[in-house]
């Protein structure tokens, strides 16, 4: 089920009233409800994969029960393993499988060897990224003695399934995320008002801005051939905008939906094309997966601790992967390793965290250096999205080819009729509410005559939403 | 929750207010547009009973192929053409009725081919008169082949929405200043380019039954007492049973195979601009010069 569809515009009202007016005396009823509700809105696209949910949190429950009984180091690890192998194992076929395969024929072949391999047709179970990696994170954390293992199980599976984090995040920490399961919620106005109005903004996100630039930037990349290089360089700036309106507006919809059920989520994107260097800007993007991967798998291979040479292999290893658990394709890796390369400088000069708070914190327009800053590490992400978007690594550097010729043709029309240069002035007002709104969670929270903001970013989706061309979300696929 | 539940209210009914004063001003700008953009449009602002000779109904396989301005030089009579690409029988029958609301003409003729036997109507082609969905006669066609069409007609701003591409905020702006392609030549557009020359042998087959929207035409110009001729443009490469039209219509004439020489064509439907030159004449010498 889509946010950004009737399906869901029936889903949550209903949800809701019951939640609120139905179950909302009685704890368990409430979690109770919330794993009925969250399986239904799962099932709804696929129920077989229900199954697999269902699965993960029988084992991450029973894994956590155990270690709760157990002293032993070693059976401890093995029990860690246990819940790793079935996660990671889940993952790993229904992702990787062909991925791994076909890489594996096209390397005999290179050496002469030719194998006959099938691929399977398998699909892939939405959200699985996210859920496995939410649960892994309970069960290394109960591992580590973080965090208390629960007891009660209908809590942990409405912390597994729970439906507005299910299919895309943010990947919440057991110890954020499951302690709220264990006390009631009480209805409370202000975070569920603040949480409709963040859902609006998300929509804004989605709707006005991910969905417009989907349009110019899937033309510009299938066609570009037939495009300048002014044209290219448009069109890796619309799917700059068309990735973070489509992830940021989920987030900001998921994060908006569990407050108008008294819940609280950490944030996940803090206006990440206003960093000044790689490494604020990974600070500020996905943030719940950035953190993930820094504190189980960065830490726990030293970190920046150790010699240059570990150093570098650590933000080899934590980029890598990092691309890779976006999908089973080499583009994906390419544009981690690009990132490691544009970190490790920082890293390396022990520059990675002077830009911990936000631009032009105490004034309202940015300094020229400021600027000068963001243009560039804006510029790098933009280089390594041209890997995150093309089909094959091929056809991602043909199309960096392109744009270094240097052809500038700014009257381009594109083959869906449209003017290459059309979208600017509606990427530029997102720019412009989230540059005086950055030091907040969304434009719209805290703020002076709020009905009237509110009214005025719905009156933006209406009048510039594309509806006639709804794209799914991007990071589903993920 | 009051406190939530009064918000919420507010928001929604605002939210409401909002899409009415939208539906409000888009059906405005729609009905009374300074740059007519769609043949819908350009037929409503038309001036009013004026008599023409003749007027075209059809396809993008009329709008690209007959040039009434050609046809005044070449025999001095008054024409327009009505077609629009896309457009089904459906949406060349609500031209044929909007047209007689309006207007005059001694003779019709309405271009029929393979897509004969389509009774439902063109997601695209429809499109155009969407704005117009509050009048009670266009509702009442239109409800007769979609389902939604009262979501449409009823739900403010619901149809703007719905066809943002088509009839969003560029086409609103659009309308201020940037007029149509057709326009100053009575309705006809010229295609480019040719095809290529492997392009593949195309095999089309139409039913040998009555279209209930073709019928409503025939029905129609009986009422207003003018005369209308069917025909098929000109195909290539293409075989197509245009026998089943010949029975099915009045006075019907089958240009099907003319003009099959590859360079007058931009593809397997289409004529370009050379091609279009040759079958105007050859249109105008088979119903006029007589």
């Amino acid at each position: 089920m889509l946010f950004n569809s009737i399906d869901f515009a029936i889903f949550l009202p209903l949800v809701f009233v019951i939640y609120w007016f139905v179950v909302h005396k009685n704890l368990k009823l409430q979690n109770l409800f919330i794993v009925f509700a969250s399986y239904v809105f799962y099932g709804l696209w696929d129920w077989r994969f229900l199954f697999l949910i269902l699965f993960s949190t029988l084992v991450d429950y029973a894994v956590g029960v155990a270690l709760s009984k157990q002293e032993s180091l070693g059976k401890r690890k093995i029990l860690l393993w246990i819940s790793i192998i079935v996660n990671l194992g889940f993952l790993g076929f229904f992702k990787y499988y062909n991925f791994f395969l076909d890489s594996f024929v096209s390397a005999f072949s290179f050496f002469g060897t030719n194998i006959q391999a099938r691929s399977l047709s398998i699909i892939l179970p939405v959200g699985i990224s996210f859920y496995t990696f939410q649960t892994l994170s309970y069960t290394i954390d109960v591992y580590k003695r973080q965090l208390e293992p629960t007891k009660d199980f209908i809590s942990f599976a409405a912390f597994v399934s729970f439906f507005p984090q299910l299919v895309a995040g943010p990947i919440e920490r057991a110890s954020n995320l499951l302690p709220q399961f264990f006390v009631k919620r009480n209805f409370n106005s202000k975070l569920a008002l603040d949480g409709l109005r963040q859902i609006i903004w998300g929509l804004f996100k989605k709707i006005v801005i991910a969905d417009n630039c989907a349009q110019f930037a899937n033309d510009i990349f299938n066609n570009y051939t037939d495009y300048s290089s002014s044209t290219l360089l448009l069109g890796t700036f619309y799917f700059a905008f068309q990735i973070y309106g489509d992830f940021s507006g989920y987030s900001d919809i998921a994060i908006g939906t569990s407050k108008l059920f008294g819940f609280d989520l950490k944030q996940n994107f803090a206006t990440p094309y206003f960093s000044r260097d790689i490494a604020e800007f990974w600070r500020r993007w996905h943030i719940s997966l950035s953190t993930w991967f820094r504190d189980y798998l960065y830490i726990p291979l030293g970190g920046s601790r150790g010699s240059r040479g570990n150093q570098i292999r650590n933000v080899f290893i934590i980029f890598i992967v990092s691309g890779f658990w976006h999908g089973a394709n080499w583009t994906f890796v390419v544009w981690g390793a690009l990132n490691a390369v544009y970190f490790l400088p920082l890293l390396l000069r022990n520059k990675n965290r002077i830009h911990t708070n936000i631009v032009a914190q105490n004034s309202k327009l940015p300094s020229i250096k400021e600027v000068f800053q963001m243009c560039v590490t804006f510029g790098l992400t933009l280089f390594a999205w041209v890997f995150f978007r093309s089909e094959n690594v091929e056809k991602a550097w043909l199309y960096i080819k392109r744009i270094f010729e240097f052809s500038i043709q700014l009257n381009d029309q594109l083959k869906f009729k449209r003017f290459a240069l059309e979208l600017i002035p509606l990427v530029g007002i997102l720019i412009l509410i989230e540059w005086f709104s950055r030091h907040k969670e969304h434009p719209l929270k805290d703020i002076k005559y709020s009905m009237f903001f509110t009214l005025f970013i719905i009156l933006l989706i209406v009048v510039f939403g594309s509806f006639s061309s709804i794209q799914e979300f991007i990071y589903f696929q993920f | 929750m009051k406190t939530f539940l009064k918000q919420l209210l507010i928001i929604l009914v605002l939210f409401y207010i909002l899409l009415v004063g939208l539906d409000y001003i888009y059906t405005s700008v729609y009905t009374n547009p300074i740059k007519p953009r769609t043949k819908v449009s350009w037929l409503k602002t038309l001036a009013p009973n004026q008599n023409f000779d003749y007027a075209l109904f059809g396809s993008s396989r009329v709008f690209f192929h007959l040039n009434p301005d050609q046809i005044k030089k070449e025999t001095g009579l008054n024409g327009i053409n009505l077609s629009y690409p896309a457009a089904d029988n459906f949406e060349i029958k609500l031209m044929v009725k909007e047209f007689f609301k309006h207007q005059k003409a001694k003779k019709i003729f309405v271009q029929v081919d393979d897509r004969f036997n389509v009774e439902n109507f063109n997601n695209l082609a429809i499109i155009p008169w969407i704005p117009f969905i509050k009048e009670e006669a266009v509702y009442n066609d239109i409800k007769t082949v979609d389902p939604d069409a009262a979501y449409k007609r009823y739900l403010p701003f619901y149809r703007y929405m719905l066809n943002d591409s088509k009839l969003g905020f560029r086409e609103i702006v659009l309308s201020f200043f940037k007029p149509n392609m057709f326009e100053n030549t009575n309705g006809f557009a010229a295609m480019n380019g040719q095809i290529k020359e492997n392009s593949k042998f195309l095999s089309l087959h139409i039913k040998d039954k009555k279209n209930k929207h073709i019928e409503a035409i025939i029905e129609m110009c009986k009422n207003e007492k003018v005369e209308l001729y069917f025909f098929t443009a000109p195909y290539f490469n293409t075989q197509l049973n245009t026998d089943v039209l010949e029975k099915q219509l009045p006075n019907y004439h089958d240009f099907y195979k003319n003009l099959n020489d590859i360079t007058n064509f931009s593809d397997h439907l289409h004529l370009n601009e050379k091609g279009a030159k040759l079958f105007t004449t050859l249109f105008s010498e088979t119903y006029f010069k007589n």
